[in-house]
Formats: structure tokens, C-alpha cells, sequence
């Protein structure tokens, strides 16, 4: 088991973001952490990544723990946070050889990423030149440097559009398809959930609504997909811009 | 030492890519000190203005007429009157003719005038006795209508001493008010700004270091500075013959101690908010008081005794008084190695503070 997660609780002053979130992924999975605005998904993922402390759980990674193994971590570790922007004036080569010499890797790999995420053509463009796709690309770029057994992707494509959406989703199914990447992905979109992943997770109000393959889940509730499961089982919808 | 070294690489390339930034890092500095040289500097010829009621006492007194003023609903006469002596220097005496005691009012609020002489033959003069332009007005304007000398005249002596000019006691100020803000906005706005950009989250998921990053920060606006304060020293050089009398190593010192010091301010500052305009306000609060009591135009010494002796501890103070004694007096340890320590606790505290409450995320 590459990441298992024990009974998480998080709580920000009033507000219980996390109620108990246990989570295991096995290596080579592909899973969506499915839902709305606020459900806890950011909370749960950069508590995975260590940028935020559980009030109380465990999070294992590859067996090992944060507290005990903070570099360890890092080096198996990929991530894209939501919205990220970096160093305006540099150029898309610049940022990446930056990211690299954090984990010591050649600038030989940094050529393969520009290709990899299909920005060979923007290697000497400004990162504020860049539009949202191209960032966010960039930042998945970023997040394979270290060749990371666990990427972990926050809402990668929100409030792009359907053919930078498209773009993003391309790269992380050749991903898929190398099979050495275990990836858990939050987004709101159904869509994207059912493109890329064969295991669904839907979290709601910061409980773990239900978990299982996406076969499993439609056949179960007799629903033909996503949205309606959730409209079921909550009364709201996932996303009021579900429609790719 | 590879990732200092691509992460002040990162930074340098963001400041020399930035023509806006290299304008504010580099040339304004200069811009600013030739100005302000100008503006303060011993001029070759002094005005000075007065206002009298009647023109016959500046024709007796060798006044020729000038065309009249006429500006925003005030028209007076003006007459001038140039002289040239070893006292005195160069002075070009202008006199307005304020028949009504309305003109002499609107000369007196447009500051045109600072003193009024008043009567034909028994002048009096009236002036602000707080304002030293007007008592300096009074002193000079007096003997020339009165037609008499100061009895000590004879001992007047033009001061000549290199040094000793206001533009020499400003350069030393402008180049410690720079590092400050060379600091406080370079690294402290920096880092708020990098924080709200989320950047600061994306580079703390990495190996990378924390201090890294905080250290190539502030390298890098160490090395501009140095490319700053060589241009602002050979600027002031050429068009103000300013020499550095002291040792270049020991400003260099006092100039690293400098930013250590206002580096440690700058992550303090930069510590906890992600709001760039918070962030603006916290370094406007923290560098106009210090720019106005820290010594930058004027000495600390002109305030109240019991405020005055603590103000040579706050950092500008120390950084403004060590770097004057450099490079005016050419004192080297005795009177900087405390400063020094102070800049280094000053550092070292602030350092510990901003780390402790630093946010990251």
C-alpha cells in the first residue's frame, strides 16, 4: 500500500473541514476525490503533503510518516497545488531547472518534461506570459520532475477551458498508461473523475460519502453517473459547471 | 550550494528583467541625490527677499527696477540689488514694494517674502523670530538699508573645510535610507507578494530549504545594493567632489552589518500577511518614522534631549552615523565595532522572531 490514511480530523475555529477521513491507495491506482466546493478536499490532500497538520490521525506514505521522514517523503512525492503562480520573468525552462536542482536532477530530465507536457515551444516564454492551461500544465511539469511514485493533483483543471482541460487530462492518461504513477486527484468535475480514474471517492462536509470503483458505484445506485449519485445522496449538485 | 546559487540566479534574472525595478533599485537613488544635492547644496548666489512700502529707499540704496510681478491677482514692484564680498559670498537682495497692507500679507502666505521693513526712515523689521531664513534675511538685509556693517564683520571667516557641506552630510543618509529600503521593500514586500502568488506554498512542498530561499533573497539585493551604493559614491563624485575619506572595507562592513539588520527586519515584516496592500502599509509604517528621526536629513541631535539619545540606537541611526563617520571623518573601529554588534542583535533577534512566526503557507 502506497498511502493510507487513518481517521483524519481537521477543524479551522468553527469549522470541522475533516470528520474522521480513513483512505488507502494502492500503488499504480488512479483516484478522483470527488466533490463540491468545501468538502474538504484541499484540506485532505495538503495534509497528505505535509503543508498542513491533522488535529488528530495518521497519514503513511510508502510506510513512512512525516514527522519521521520528511525528506524521504518529498523525494516520492509529486504535487500541483490549486493556482499556483511563479517567478514572473522567468522563463519556462528557468522554472523548471529551478524546481530540478531541488531534487538534484539533470537538466537531461528537464528537457524530457518540456516534452512531456508539450511545452517545448514555450521553453523561453515568461511564466507570466503563460495562459491558465499553459500554467497548469507547467505546474504538472513541475510535479514529475522527481519521477514521483505518488502524484497528488489539486483541482488541475479548474477554470480552464475544454481544450486545456483536455490537454491536462492527455498527458495524465500517457501517465496512466506508463503505469508507475499513483495518482489521487481532487477536482469537482465529474468528467474528469471518469476520464482518468477507475476508483471514485466522494467526499462531502468532510466525510467520505462513498468509495469505490466507478463501474461499481453506477451499477450500484442504478444512476448513470456521477452528478446524479451525489445529487441523490445529498440534494446539491457537485459543480454548477459540470459540462465539459 | 546549487540551489542558492539557481534560486539567486531566479532572483536576479526577476530584478533585471524588470526595467521598472532596476529604475527603483538603481537609478532613482541617483536621481534622487542629485537632486537633493542641488536642492541643499551651498548655491554660488543667494536670494533674499523682502518686501518695503516705498521704492525711493531701494533707488537711494543702488536697487535697479525689475519687471513688475504680476501673479494670481497680486501686482507689486520688484527692485534688485546684487553684491559680492568675502563675508558674505554672492547675494542678489530683491526687494517688493507692498504699498497695502494686503500685499504684504499675500507675499508673506505665498512665501515670497519672509521679512517686512517697515517705515521710511526708523525702520522696523518684521519677520517670524522661529524662521532662520527670516533671521538670516534680517542680519543681511539690515546693514544694506541701514548702510552700516556689523561691528564684527572683520571676523567673519568663509568656511572652506572639505566635508562640511550639507551635500557631504546628505550622501551618507541617502545611501543608508536606500539600503533600508532596498531591504524592506526587496525582501519583505517580496515575500508577501511571492505568499499571496501562493508561490511560497509551492516551494516549501519541495527539498528545497527555507533559509535557502530566505538567504538568496537577501544576497541578491546585497549584491544590487553594491552596484547601487557604487553608483550613487561615483555619481556624487563627479558632481559633487564627495570623497570618501575612510576606508572602503569598513563601509563595506558597516554596509553588510546593514543588511543582516534590515534583512532581519524585512522577514519580520514580511512574516504573516499575504495582503500586498497590509504588507505596503506595515513597510511605510516601519520606514517613513525612521527616514524623519533616524538622522537621514538632518541630525537626530535637533530633537528634545530625552528623545534624542535613544534615537541613535534605532537602526537607520546606526547605519546613517557609522557610514558618516566613514566617509566623512575616516573613523574606522573604535566608534563602529558597537554599532556593529547592535546591527547584529538587531539582525539576529529579528531573524528569530520572523522565523518564529513566519507563515509559509
Amino acid at each position: 500500500m502506497l498511502l493510507s490514511i487513518k481517521n483524519i480530523h481537521k477543524t479551522f475555529k468553527t469549522v470541522k473541514a475533516l470528520r474522521g477521513v480513513s483512505l488507502d491507495l494502492q500503488r499504480g491506482e488512479f483516484v478522483a476525490l470527488l466533490g463540491p466546493n468545501g468538502a474538504g478536499k484541499t484540506t485532505l490532500v495538503e495534509i497528505i503533503e505535509g503543508l498542513q497538520k491533522p488535529d488528530s490521525g495518521d497519514v503513511h506514505i510508502n510506510g513512512m510518516t512525516w514527522k519521521k521522514n520528511f525528506k524521504d517523503i518529498q523525494k516520492i512525492l509529486g504535487l500541483s497545488l490549486q493556482e499556483t503562480f511563479f517567478f514572473d520573468r522567468c522563463t519556462v525552462f528557468e522554472v523548471l531547472r529551478l524546481f530540478a536542482s531541488f531534487f538534484k536532477v539533470r537538466d537531461e530530465v528537464v528537457e524530457k518534461i518540456l516534452t512531456r507536457i508539450g511545452m517545448q515551444d514555450k521553453r523561453n516564454a515568461y511564466s507570466m506570459t503563460l495562459s491558465g492551461g499553459q500554467r497548469q500544465r507547467l505546474a504538472l511539469g513541475i510535479a514529475l520532475l522527481n519521477d514521483p511514485e505518488l502524484l497528488i493533483l489539486d483541482e488541475p483543471t479548474t477554470g480552464l477551458d475544454p481544450k486545456a482541460r483536455r490537454e491536462i487530462w492527455d498527458i495524465l492518461q500517457e501517465l496512466k498508461d506508463a503505469g508507475n504513477t499513483t495518482l489521487l486527484l481532487t477536482t469537482h468535475y465529474m468528467e474528469e473523475a471518469e476520464v482518468l480514474c477507475e476508483r471514485i471517492v466522494l467526499l462531502d462536509q468532510g466525510h467520505i460519502l462513498k468509495d469505490q470503483s466507478l463501474e461499481s458505484l453506477l451499477l450500484e445506485s442504478g444512476h448513470k453517473d456521477l452528478n446524479e449519485i451525489f445529487l441523490n445522496m445529498t440534494g446539491r449538485r457537485l459543480s454548477d459547471d459540470s459540462v465539459v | 550550494m546549487t540551489v542558492l546559487f539557481r534560486l539567486m540566479g531566479i532572483h536576479f534574472k526577476e530584478i533585471y528583467r524588470s526595467p521598472e525595478i532596476l529604475f527603483w533599485v538603481v537609478f532613482f537613488p541617483s536621481l534622487l541625490t542629485i537632486g537633493l544635492g542641488y536642492a541643499f547644496n551651498q548655491k554660488n548666489e543667494e536670494t533674499i527677499s523682502f518686501a518695503v512700502a516705498k521704492e525711493n529707499i531701494l533707488e537711494e540704496r543702488g536697487f535697479k527696477p525689475l519687471a513688475p510681478l504680476d501673479q494670481d491677482g497680486l501686482l507689486v514692484e520688484r527692485w534688485e540689488k546684487k553684491t559680492s564680498d568675502s563675508t558674505a559670498g554672492k547675494l542678489r537682495f530683491v526687494g517688493y514694494i507692498a504699498s497695502q497692507e494686503s500685499d504684504e500679507k499675500i507675499l508673506l502666505k505665498r512665501g515670497m517674502v519672509q521679512l517686512l521693513v517697515k517705515g521710511e526712515k526708523d525702520f522696523a523689521y518684521h519677520y517670524d523670530l522661529r524662521n532662520q531664513n527670516a533671521k538670516l534675511a534680517f542680519y543681511l538685509v539690515r546693514p544694506l538699508l541701514e548702510q552700516s556693517k556689523a561691528e564684527d564683520d572683520n571676523r567673519i571667516v568663509s568656511l572652506l573645510v572639505p566635508g562640511t557641506r550639507y551635500v557631504d552630510y546628505l550622501i551618507p543618509g541617502l545611501i543608508s535610507m536606500n539600503l533600508m529600503m532596498s531591504c524592506l521593500w526587496g525582501v519583505g514586500y517580496a515575500l508577501i507578494e511571492k505568499r499571496s502568488r501562493r508561490l511560497l506554498r509551492r516551494l516549501i512542498a519541495t527539498p528545497m530549504r527555507k533559509w535557502q530561499f530566505l538567504l538568496s533573497l537577501i544576497a541578491i539585493r546585497w549584491l544590487f545594493g553594491l552596484l547601487n551604493v557604487s553608483i550613487l559614491l561615483t555619481v556624487s563624485y563627479f558632481v559633487f567632489d564627495f570623497k570618501l575619506v575612510g576606508s572602503l572595507f569598513a563601509f563595506l562592513l558597516i554596509y553588510t552589518g546593514a543588511f543582516f539588520a534590515f534583512g532581519g527586519f524585512a522577514i519580520l515584516l514580511g512574516s504573516r500577511t499575504s495582503n500586498p496592500e497590509t504588507g505596503s502599509g506595515l513597510i511605510n509604517s516601519f520606514t517613513s518614522p525612521m527616514v524623519i528621526i533616524c538622522g537621514v536629513f538632518f541630525s537626530y541631535q535637533n530633537f528634545p534631549d530625552w528623545i534624542a539619545p535613544p534615537l541613535k540606537f534605532l537602526p537607520l541611526s546606526l547605519v546613517t552615523d557609522a557610514l558618516r563617520l566613514i566617509a566623512l571623518e575616516g573613523v574606522t573601529w573604535g566608534f563602529l565595532s558597537w554599532r556593529l554588534l547592535v546591527l547584529g542583535i538587531f539582525g539576529v533577534a529579528t531573524l528569530i522572531l520572523g522565523n518564529k512566526i513566519f507563515k509559509w503557507n
